[in-house]
């Protein structure tokens, strides 16, 4: 390859000597083990329940003593459910008022409790659970009906015989539940205190309707202790317990001294800090906590009553990406500091400085690739002003235009929810807006983050290609239109990237997205279906349950052919889509002629039919189809309970695996629900988890990942659609909650006019799938190369250097890839380090280049 | 004389007969037929890590069952995921309940070794039902007991069967078709059959049947959890080819009676 450039001469001159000592020498610099770990201590929302030893232990408070007793309400105004507390010296009774929509009838109240045998969750009733001392382990229900009838129990199991005392009676639409339950049934005491979590469960009838409501959460899981309402019943005299960071100190010269618990699902530790000088301090060692767990810190009184602890949670969160991720300063223009980093970095609006220095921005990528890479802009006083792009001049005068370059502004969601230990609150940055010119308002001493992507046609030469990003500012202190001019390289590497011949990432489309944005209608849903589309196709992935529809089959039901040939040459060649779920599509008509047609079109690779264990109904489908169609891969989704317990492998760490049927392909299904060691899709953990799905893939040999969908949102029982923008967390159709962002990797645009009303906007885990896949894209090059390699040897008994260097380059590159498949280029299994992996990629391009050369030259000669 | 040595001989078959409706004791443990005329015995030793099965003639073990818990913990920092699947050995057994048709063997049997993360200690009570009619048996668990001070997380409970000799074991997922077969030269053939929820593994001579609780579970010392999963049924029909569906009557006979001997059903 002819190369004019010196300087792109000078580097590969370099990179031909250093190559070997760079692949043979992995750099291992970095101290994986100082990765971050980030501590919030969050206030727990406790109900306090004062003991009053005024009343009997053993029998019921009348209705008024309840007068101004703490209270909890839940449900809407129908079926409200509301609970009143008073504690005895060993019984907690509760007074609840449960109001129905209809007067209930039947022979209900002041009846004797009686014990049943029986599933209470179908008929009006109340349900409390425990969780004794919160330790989130095992939980207990009680359920009473208003005929006072109930059902107790451990976990499923019916082996708790709680001595429950109550009384119901009714007034009206409403019915009155009194119940007394010994404290010790509850919780063993922490302190002097009874401490232990508690939630309820309404189910009312309306409309001969079951309906169900939880006092925390729409769908609960007794095991998430976010859900719980931590109950302290205690002396009510209470002693502030203040906090600095870690430390806490109780300042009560009366005190004994503090009692520490620290609840964790590994156990739970117990430790009486002594008071000195008035002061009892406790300091909260990080390495000794786990994730979610609870911190009660109670006083201990001298005559050994508490005094009214204060509950915590705690929330773990280690950042496994090591320190070294590869930010670099980049000369600052006036007041605006500027820094780059890897897209895959763990950025936040308050990420220090990097210390590293360099000259000018510099972005690496293939020809037939693309690449991105963060840019930071960080003024120091508050800024306004825009962007604008160069075009970039390559090698022999070849112009890469400014439109090859696209930037995005990186947006922020808050997030705010922590069940389930999933969630890790503050604000992540995910939702790309493209900057289409106009001003951008930055803020003082907090990173603006802007994403650039390029996107390179194939057949551009290679080469180092030289332009700039210029600032230009507006009504600063430092003058109206001043132009600040930062240099920028785009290295394009000498070689061609290979178009994929699988698919390497596949996702689906709830169409949940479009209904937010109001389509309604077929032409809404198209406009929106292809605004979708050509997301998937810039981002190198696939759509996952796309399905035909019914315009493809003419007016005798049978199948378009000339329609479907169409539309695919468009699915397959624009879109350079790899993957079509069959799923719904019989080819009723010419089934010969289809097969011919995708036989000539080479297209039976990339049809599949996916099964999954829920939908076995479809195995007659199935059948049909295989007869019809031998060719079609059929992906048969284990699922969760695949037999042979595949919780028992590190497989269950994704989830489930597909396998497939008659071609022997795998893929493997992503979740956001998990999170490090093993990688989540959340946009609550740092990004860089999502590419450990690709070093996955190829660790473990799958063809290629599937995701649920890109454009999930579920729905809210209250609320409908949730607002993506508003509220991260994704739940289900049913209401149930998964991860935060979760399925979702594009944004419903905010839309300037009526023609974006429909728009998408794509995502950082969106751009760093496409960093994936164009990884995976040089991983199947180079291994097709290892297969298929003709050996570079003149034939004729005399040794070929070039020969020798082609051996070299192809046992250096399986040394890379293995060092890939590691997983994290660190010597710690836990922490990413991302230099070496941006480091590695760029080692592998040119090894990859220099492999293609060699061989072109061979050819030539 | 030859009409005495028939009688004798009649009387012995008799003697045999009621013996074998009884237990039969010995040094090697306790053994308890299984039907009238199957060949087989289950045999139970203290101390030793499962129920036998042996031909009655020659005393070879055909089958082996042994109860296993399957534990999960996290440990630390970052943490790190164990699971563990921990055998126990018998404490002891003792026939509990007979009727003219089924006899019911109540075991108990533990784990103790040294507590490890995922692998900690438990007592685990369990019953057979043994028919006495027909080559029909049910295993179930009634009662998991947690005996380490250190609170593992209960992934499941298994039922690990090794089975002695040439033994291609045919897999059926458990929740698909309810028989898992296997053939084997020393036996014509076995089924199992499970009443709930039920994930069979099959290893070269092994199978497990995992039961999966509702939801996972913490085995808190000195506590106990009952009512855990299904029950596993194992048919041994006399012939290669018998139609196993004619035990069938039997089989949810014991269920039935099993159900409300554990306290599952109260009705």
């Amino acid at each position: 390859m002819k190369c004019p450039e010196k300087t792109y001469e000078a580097i590969r001159y370099l990179k031909n000597i250093l190559l070997g000592l760079l692949l043979l020498f992995v750099v291992q610099t970095a101290d994986g083990r100082t990765a971050k770990e980030v501590f919030n201590i969050l206030p727990g929302n406790e109900l306090r329940i004062a003991i009053n030893t005024g009343l009997s232990n053993n029998i019921l408070p009348p209705v008024e003593a309840f007068l101004g007793a703490p209270q909890i309400r839940f449900g809407d105004r129908e079926t409200q459910t509301q609970i009143s507390f008073l504690a005895g010296s060993k019984t907690l009774f509760l007074l609840m008022e449960m109001t129905t929509p209809q007067v209930l009838a039947g022979d209900i109240g002041n009846t004797m409790p009686e014990r049943l045998d029986a599933d209470l969750s179908q008929e009006e009733s109340v349900t409390l659970f425990f969780d004794p001392n919160l330790r989130r382990r095992n939980w207990q229900y009680l359920s009473i009906n208003p005929f006072n009838q109930y059902v107790d129990g451990r976990i499923w199991s019916r082996n708790w015989k709680c001595p429950v005392n109550s009384q119901v009676s009714f007034s009206g639409n409403k019915w009155l539940l009194s119940l007394g339950i010994p404290l010790g049934e509850m919780a063993g005491k922490v302190a002097g205190e009874y401490v232990f979590g508690l939630n309820f469960r309404r189910v009312a009838v309306v409309d001969g309707d079951v309906h169900r409501e939880y006092f925390r959460g729409n769908e609960w899981s007794c095991q998430e202790v976010g859900n719980y309402l931590p109950i302290i019943v205690s002396n009510p005299l209470s002693v502030p317990i203040s906090r600095h960071g870690n430390n806490f100190v109780l300042e009560d010269p009366n005190s004994a001294g503090l009692a520490v618990t620290l609840n964790q699902p590994s156990g739970t530790k117990h430790e009486i800090v002594p008071v000195s000088d008035g002061k009892a301090a406790f300091t909260l060692n990080p390495a000794s906590v786990g994730r979610d767990a609870q911190l009660i810190l109670s006083p201990l009184a001298k005559s050994n009553l508490a005094k009214g602890s204060r509950f915590y949670q705690l929330q773990h969160y280690f950042d496994p990406i090591s320190p070294d991720w590869g930010g670099m300063r980049l000369p600052a223009r006036g007041h605006l500091q500027l820094w780059s980093a890897p897209l895959t970095a763990p950025i936040k609006k308050k990420t220090p400085l990097p210390e590293e220095r360099a000259e000018k921005l510099v972005l690496s990528v293939p020809g037939g690739g693309s690449a991105g890479k963060l840019l930071m802009l960080h003024p120091e006083q508050n800024w306004q002003g825009s962007i604008t792009l160069s075009d970039l001049t390559g090698p022999d005068g070849y112009i890469l235009p400014a439109s090859a370059v696209k930037l995005y502004q990186v947006e922020f969601l808050s997030v705010t929810s922590s069940p389930g230990g999933y969630s890790y609150a503050g604000k992540w940055p995910d939702p790309l807006r493209l900057y289409r010119g106009g001003t951008l308002q930055l803020r003082a001493g907090e990173n603006t983050p802007v994403a650039i992507s390029l996107e390179i046609p194939r057949g551009t030469p290679g080469g180092v290609y030289r332009g700039g990003i210029t600032f230009v500012s507006h009504g600063n202190s430092e003058g109206d239109g001043n132009e600040l001019p930062l240099p920028m390289e785009v290295i394009i590497y000498p070689y061609q990237l290979d178009v994929p011949e699988k698919a390497m990432f596949v996702c689906g489309l709830s169409g949940d997205i479009a209904d937010f944005q109001g389509a309604t209608g077929a032409e809404d849903l198209a406009v929106a279906q292809a605004n979708s589309f050509k997301l998937f196709a810039d981002y190198g992935v696939s759509p996952r349950n796309f399905l035909l529809t019914p315009d493809l089959a003419g007016e005798d039901g049978t199948l378009d052919l000339t329609g479907f040939s169409q539309w695919a040459e468009r699915y397959f060649g624009e879109y350079n889509f790899r993957f079509l779920n069959m799923a719904e599509l019989p080819p009723v008509g010419d089934a010969e002629a289809f097969r011919t047609l995708i036989a000539e079109k080479n297209w039976s690779n990339f049809l599949y039919y996916l099964v999954d264990r829920d939908r076995e109904d479809r195995t007659l489908s199935l059948e049909m189809l295989h007869n019809r169609l031998p060719e079609i891969k059929i992906l048969r989704l284990d699922g969760q309970d695949a037999p042979g317990g595949n919780r028992l492998e590190f497989i269950n760490r994704v989830e489930s695996s597909l396998s497939n049927a008659n071609s022997g392909e795998r893929f493997c299904t992503v979740s956001g629900m998990v999170r490090y060691p093993r990688p989540a899709a959340a946009i609550d953990v740092p990004h860089a988890l999502i590419l450990e799905y690709f070093l996955l893939a190829e660790k473990f040999g799958w063809d290629g990942l599937l995701a649920g969908a890109a454009d999930a949102l579920g729905r809210d029982m209250l609320l409908g659609r949730p607002d993506p923008w508003m509220t991260p967390r994704t739940r289900m159709d049913s209401g149930r909650l998964l991860g935060n962002g979760e399925n979702r990797y594009f944004y419903p645009a905010i839309a300037r006019d009526e023609a974006e009303k429909f728009e998408v906007w794509p995502s950082l885990r969106l751009m760093m799938i496409r960093e994936g896949v164009n990884e995976h894209r040089m991983i199947a090059m180079f291994r097709k190369k290892l297969n298929q390699a003709v050996p570079l040897d003149s034939g004729n008994g005399t040794s070929d250097p070039r020969a020798a260097l082609q051996k070299f380059l192809l046992s250096e590159g399986e040394k890379l890839l293995q060092e890939y498949t590691s997983g994290t280029f660190s010597a710690d299994e836990f922490v990413i380090n991302l230099r070496q992996r941006e480091q590695w990629r760029d080692n592998f391009n040119w090894l990859l280049a220099e492999l293609i050369s060699l061989e072109q030259a061979k050819e030539t000669e | 004389m030859k009409k005495i040595l028939q009688t004798v001989f009649l009387m012995l078959l008799t003697i045999a007969g009621q013996l074998t409706a009884e237990e039969l004791s010995g040094d090697a443990g306790t053994r308890y037929p299984l039907g009238n005329n199957s060949g087989y015995l289950f045999r139970m030793i203290n101390d030793h890590d499962g129920i036998e099965l042996i031909h009655s003639g020659n005393g070879k073990i055909i089958l082996k069952i042994v109860p296993w818990v399957l534990m999960q913990e996290e440990s630390g920092f970052p943490p790190r995921v164990t699971y563990g699947t921990v055998p126990a050995r018998i404490l002891s057994s003792k026939a509990a309940a007979a009727t003219g048709t089924y006899l019911e063997v109540n075991l108990t049997a533990e784990y103790r070794g040294s507590s490890q993360s995922g692998r900690r200690n438990y007592k685990v009570e369990y019953s057979i039902l043994i028919s006495k009619e027909q080559p029909v048996a049910l295993l179930r668990c009634t009662r998991l007991i947690g005996t380490d001070s250190v609170v593992p997380r209960i992934e499941g409970f298994i039922w690990r069967i090794s089975v002695r000799g040439e033994s291609p074991i045919e897999y059926v997922s458990g929740k698909e078709k309810e028989f898992v077969h296997c053939r084997m030269e020393t036996l014509n053939s076995f089924w199992l059959k499970v009443d709930g929820n039920g994930v069979f593994r099959k290893g070269e001579k092994l199978l497990e049947m995992l039961l999966l609780p509702p939801e996972v579970f913490y085995l808190e010392e000195n506590q106990s959890w009952e009512g855990f999963g299904a029950a596993l049924g194992i048919i041994l029909p006399e012939a290669d080819n018998e139609n196993v569906e004619i035990y069938q009557d039997t089989l949810n006979e014991l269920v039935r009676f099993s159900r409300k001997s554990s306290g599952l059903d109260t009705h």
